[in-house]
């Protein structure tokens, strides 16, 4: 399995662990894509997305990797009692990860220092989605470094 | 003309209409719609990907009513189909590129056909 595979993996173990105000389980996937009827559950998927490493010293290397985490449910996105856990549940998880340390099997020890909203979902979700098909969907890019 | 187009969309709706539930809110009719398939679609977007089932719904303007009253679709209105033991639920929804959930079907205003996915099987 690959490094950015193994934080994926323990970001996805710890927010399983988690207590939210939603219940969830959290899964790794390499895209998210769900078909509409899937949408009634709750689906917090965590995908990888860039990594670098960069020579720090003739010895040590400098990783970084990105993570993006989707937050997805089907709502009436005229309803603020079906959107507003949502949103809470995308501030939550968003102080649940950035600023944290990720400790991993094989002893190496990631911390996430930057948390961004992406193109598309500036606003930490997608209002293109909200029109059609009627959907939240959450990102947040959390980058890591080691 | 209206007559006759009526008259030809109402043998449409003989052959091939179904009856099934129309819904919005706490609002629920009996309606008889003509199914018409469409390919699935795929909202793209930010990281994420969500696939649909589209179908179109071909009403009569005069039985589209809901408490009496004849209406217009709405964005959120649904349509149950039951099947056999399951029910599909469709919702109505603007096609991509589209402001409304709905068109006349036809220059008369006889029938509109209401654009639907599939949200929810039970």
């Amino acid at each position: 399995m690959g490094w950015q595979t193994e934080l994926a993996d323990a970001l996805v173990a710890d927010l399983n662990a988690g207590e939210f105000s939603q219940a969830f389980q959290a899964a790794r996937r390499l895209r998210v894509r769900f078909d509409l009827p899937n949408l009634q559950t709750l689906q917090v998927t965590v995908a990888p997305a860039a990594r670098s490493r960069e020579m720090l010293t003739r010895l040590d290397d400098a990783y970084q990797a990105q993570l993006d985490v989707a937050i997805q449910k089907k709502v009436d996105p005229d309803d603020a009692a079906e959107t507003g856990p949502l949103l809470a549940l995308l501030d939550e998880i968003e102080d649940a990860v950035y600023r944290h340390f990720f400790d991993l099997p094989g002893g190496e020890r990631w911390g996430c220092y930057a948390v961004r909203t992406v193109e598309g979902a500036e606003a930490g979700y997608a209002w293109e989605h909200l029109d059609r098909p009627r959907s939240f969907t959450g990102i947040l890019r959390f980058t890591f470094r080691r | 003309m209206r007559s006759a187009l009526a008259q030809a969309l109402r043998s449409l709706q003989a052959v091939a209409g179904v009856w099934m539930t129309y819904r919005r809110g706490d609002l629920v009719a009996p309606l008889r719609l003509v199914p018409c398939t469409r390919p699935r679609s795929e909202a793209g977007g930010p990281i994420v990907q969500i696939l649909a089932d589209e179908r179109d719904f071909i009403a009569l303007v005069d039985e589209l009513a809901l408490d009496g009253r004849r209406t217009l679709p709405q964005p959120g209105d649904r349509i149950e189909e039951a099947d056999g033991d399951t029910v599909h639920v469709y919702e109505a929804q603007a096609r991509d590129g589209e402001a409304d959930c709905w068109t006349w079907h036809d220059p008369r205003r006889v029938a509109v056909r209401i654009h639907t996915r599939l949200v929810k099987e039970f």
